[in-house]
């Protein structure tokens, strides 16, 4: 990891300590730019999430999408801890196989 | 309140003082009373090869020989050294039998203190922490663990943080965009002391403890990569290889103190008090001031080293303010400063002071800590329970909202990572031991370290005694002792359902009492047993 990346890590890691979450969790929330699907770091609770054309899914059971969408483009399963990031306007998911992962992904306000 | 103890042995077994000779001393040509020893030697004569190991080995000349081994029991303090040592396992030291009408107010203890004083008019001395049955109030708290709804980690599996940063942490972090379009902190931090583990050694100086004894304690930080701290005692050639590893220590005396020795360590501590003797200073009488101990202390060989009860130059949270950034302004800002004190009565607003003065730490010593030397009256009858402390100082810096501004270290009494896991979740950072890393070293608690005779050649300057602990396995048992604690503290960890320590820490909804009292329920914040979340 770069020095400067591994600095801010450290530096939100120590600074925030408390506000770490442990335990199992699978949360999705969306907001009206996109939504997020994210679970706890050593998954502990399913999440799966698949694409199908410009439609992101993201669910706990792989079932559950495909009861909506039977034939999703590409299904998967997000590492531990690693968020699922879909964005309106925006072919590309952030976390999705051979898309960026989160931690690569710089943000500015829209 | 201590209870009223009507067993005799247990009375016997009780720390028996010695008088001080200081200038208030009374008549010394009294006739002494007859005053019942502590403890009775005895070994089995026909086992017994006559090596004369025991005799050699005992610091305090208990043992002589007389075409047998001969004890004096007056002498021996049961430190078992001799029957530790002894290659044929013949030797039995036990506390003396001897029978005094029990009496439910005045124990065995009470009288004698009364006989020693009544022949000489002296303060009693004593070392270690408190001996008195008060009650402990880590064996009546109890820790959660996770059963069915959030499930149970098995930190032999899953990734377990034990790493801690003690010191000043911002209120929140600025991030911004840099050159190659990647995010950075803005925010520049304050120094943090980073432990691999929430454990510190306690401060014991060369000159209370052997250098043999501290080279081990400083030795084993390194390996551990947690930190050692000097004491009042100066950084000594010897344990200047660990120094990074070090809290270098500011006492009243200021021994030792010197611009080079703030900038050797990884942080420097102020210390105010000690819970072993709150209100009282230190003094190494000159006879124990050898040339090695006067250059570490600068000070001239055989002068006695007396650190004063209070620091003369701090009388007010403002003076103390002054001497923490004259710290800081000799350190450059890049070592974060501790500031110790003794846990008192009034000690939540005391801390939220030393936080405001600028301290990046604040070090808690509890009541039952250790010591080498303190008057017995003081260590038995002042301050209060560390888990009292940790409690009402996490609880106040987090409603006046600066908790973020220092870290919380809590000692004096800590006995094992249950002990640990309980302060941490009262609301520390990290907890410090000393009795323990002694004890790791071979202390048997006789708690006659003022004697500086100690047969375990930790609280002694005296050669023959000190080259009995080898540095590299005494490092060794204390680095075990760490590992140890570690491995457990991840165990409950995992059972409660974390994997970060910092998670624990303040995690009050995590413990409940047992047979507290209503009110000590609440000066805790934690809810009595059976009561849900």
């Amino acid at each position: 990891m770069p020095p400067e990346e591994r600095r801010l890590y450290t530096v939100l890691r120590q600074v925030y300590a408390s506000a770490l979450v442990n335990g199992p969790f699978a949360i999705i929330f969306a907001h009206n730019e996109g939504m997020v699907g994210v679970n706890d770091r050593i998954k502990l609770r399913p999440m799966v999430a698949a694409r199908k054309d410009d439609f992101l899914y993201i669910s706990s059971e792989e079932a559950g999408i495909r009861a909506m969408c039977p034939g999703p483009d590409l299904v998967w399963s997000p590492r531990a801890g690693d968020p699922v990031i879909g964005r309106l306007g925006h072919d590309e998911v952030i976390g999705a196989p051979g898309e960026r992962p989160a931690a690569e992904v710089t943000y500015a306000r829209s | 309140m201590p209870e009223v103890r009507l067993d005799t042995e247990e009375a016997l077994a009780e720390g028996e003082a010695e008088i001080t000779s200081d200038r208030r001393a009374g008549h010394s040509e009294v006739l002494p009373l007859y005053s019942p020893p502590e403890f009775t030697w005895t070994n089995d004569v026909d086992k017994c090869r006559r090596c004369k190991r025991c005799i050699m080995q005992c610091g305090w000349k208990t043992l002589s020989w007389q075409d047998r081994v001969v004890p004096d029991h007056s002498k021996c303090v049961g430190c078992h050294r001799c029957e530790a040592t002894c290659p044929e396992q013949c030797i039995t030291v036990r506390p003396n039998a001897q029978h005094f009408k029990p009496h439910a107010l005045w124990s065995l203890g009470h009288r004698k203190n009364v006989w020693r004083q009544a022949d000489t008019g002296g303060v009693l001395l004593t070392g270690m922490g408190n001996d008195q049955p008060y009650e402990v109030i880590f064996d009546h708290l109890v820790l959660d663990a996770c059963q069915v709804t959030n499930p149970s980690i098995d930190p032999l599996r899953e990734p377990m943080e034990l790493r801690t940063y003690l010191g000043k942490k911002p209120e929140s972090v600025e991030v911004e965009m840099g050159p190659d379009g990647n995010l950075r902190a803005r925010t520049r931090l304050e120094p943090n002391l980073e432990l691999a583990t929430p454990i510190l050694f306690a401060p014991m100086s060369y000159g209370s403890i052997s250098l043999t004894a501290q080279k081990s304690i400083a030795m084993a930080a390194a390996e551990c990569g947690i930190a050692w701290n000097t004491g009042e005692g100066g950084l000594h050639e010897e344990v200047k290889p660990y120094a990074d590893r070090a809290i270098v220590q500011c006492a009243s005396g200021r021994f030792g103190v010197h611009a080079g020795y703030l900038n050797a360590g990884a942080a420097v501590e102020i210390k105010i008090g000690q819970g072993a003797k709150p209100g009282i200073g230190g003094h190494l009488p000159g006879e124990k001031v050898s040339l090695d101990v006067s250059q570490t202390r600068m000070i001239p060989v055989g002068s006695d080293a007396i650190s004063p009860a209070p620091q003369h130059d701090i009388y007010s949270i403002e003076d103390l303010r002054q001497l923490i950034y004259a710290i800081k302004e000799a350190t450059q800002y890049t070592k974060p400063v501790c500031v110790k004190i003794a846990a008192v009565h009034n000690v939540a607003a005391i801390a939220s002071g030393i936080v405001r003065a600028g301290a990046d730490m604040i070090y808690l010593d509890g009541f039952r800590g250790g010591t080498g030397a303190a008057p017995t009256v003081i260590r038995d009858h002042l301050g209060i329970p560390i888990e009292i402390a940790v409690a009402v100082v996490d609880q106040r810096l987090r409603e006046e909202g600066i908790r973020n501004q220092a870290s919380i270290i809590a000692a004096g009494g800590i006995r094992s990572s249950a002990d640990m896991a309980k302060a941490i979740a009262l609301g520390a950072d990290a907890v410090a031991i000393g009795t323990a890393a002694l004890l790791a070293l071979g202390c048997t608690l006789c708690q006659k370290c003022y004697t500086g005779r100690c047969s375990w050649g930790i609280c002694t300057q005296d050669p023959e005694l000190t080259r009995r602990i080898d540095p590299r396995v005494g490092s060794q048992r204390i680095a075990n002792l760490v590992r140890a604690w570690s491995a457990e503290l991840e165990e409950i960890l995992g059972a409660l359902g974390l994997n970060a320590v910092e998670s624990l820490r303040g995690s009050r909804e995590r413990l409940r009492g047992l047979d507290l009292h209503a009110g000590t329920l609440e000066v805790l914040g934690v809810k009595p047993a059976g009561v849900g979340a």
